[in-house]
């Protein structure tokens, strides 16, 4: 499906004075970054993600009215897919496990097990700041918006992650 | 971009996750039912301004009719252009001043034209 020229903003306001297909560009342009955010928080279940993914957009379809977008969708999106994600994974962690099962990693779930073992040293607020960067490929005043946290924080978060990354890296 | 930041980037976006139709289905259904709602409350507020507008416009007219000039006819056509103002204009028409274009603003615009035409009418 090509993609709509019309910004989210745009789209979003469309979709409130009743235009369906204005729902389903913004649905298809944000489904696959909220699926990896879904992943990413939620242990890399792929159906649990799925549910995620349409409580997320359900999650939309009712605060429409009232929501303001200042900048993408996306920094609106990751705040209550990470949440919901973050939500189902604690309640699996809670329910009776085999007596086998492994642990789960204190480094977001859903990175791939040699980037998890890169990030092993990293802050949660630097994983995700990592991940928003170079997964979802966001700005760094759009990662504030969406983690709630000032510019500089991004700033100095991404700036000591990527240093302790290289060094790390470098003694391997 | 430096060799870690293209190494993270690659390692990290990756292709996109798969999503079965009957999700995309069921998503796009949900969001399609929402625009008819939305559509249906916006048809049903124009249709409630139209009629403010309609009663401001019969106001008007009793009061120029009233002062002793010649009075203009006015039909639904007026009606729904007044109502479009109200959706658009909405500086112009908060005349209540309380920030919102609704049916307070259409009422004391129908009180102050009444109050006009009496004036003039004696």
């Amino acid at each position: 499906m090509a993609d709509d020229p019309r910004s989210d903003a745009e789209l979003l306001d469309a979709f409130r004075r009743g235009d369906a297909a204005a729902f389903a560009a913004l649905y298809h342009r944000h489904r696959a970054f909220v699926m990896r955010v879904a992943l990413r928080f939620g242990g890399a279940d792929h159906d649990e993600a799925l549910d995620v993914l349409q409580d997320t957009f359900a999650w939309l379809i009712d605060r429409a009215p009232g929501l303001a977008l200042r900048h993408r969708l996306s920094t609106l999106l990751y705040p209550v897919a990470k949440h919901l994600a973050a939500d189902r994974r604690r309640r699996r962690a809670r329910a009776p496990q085999p007596l086998d099962a492994t642990t789960e990693p204190a480094v977001l779930p859903g990175f791939p097990a040699d980037v998890r073992a890169w990030f092993a040293d990293l802050g949660e607020l630097q994983q995700e700041v990592l991940g928003l960067r170079f997964a979802d490929g966001l700005s760094l005043e759009e990662i504030a918006t969406a983690l709630g946290v000032p510019l500089g924080t991004v700033k100095s978060r991404l700036h000591h992650a990527l240093r302790q990354l290289r060094e790390k890296l470098a003694a391997e | 971009m430096d060799d870690l930041e293209e190494l993270l980037t690659t390692r990290l976006h990756g292709p996109d996750p798969a999503i079965p139709p009957a999700v995309d289905a069921a998503v796009l259904g949900a969001g399609a039912a929402a625009a008819r709602a939305f559509a249906r409350r916006r048809r049903l507020r124009l249709a409630q301004i139209a009629a403010a507008a309609a009663v401001v416009l019969v106001a008007a007219w009793l009061g120029v009719h009233a002062s002793g000039t010649p009075p203009r006819p006015f039909d639904v056509a007026d009606a729904w252009r007044v109502a479009a103002g109200f959706e658009h204009d909405t500086a112009r028409f908060d005349v209540d001043g309380d920030g919102r274009v609704d049916r307070g603003d259409a009422e004391l615009m129908l009180t102050r034209i009444v109050a006009l035409g009496a004036q003039g009418g004696g």
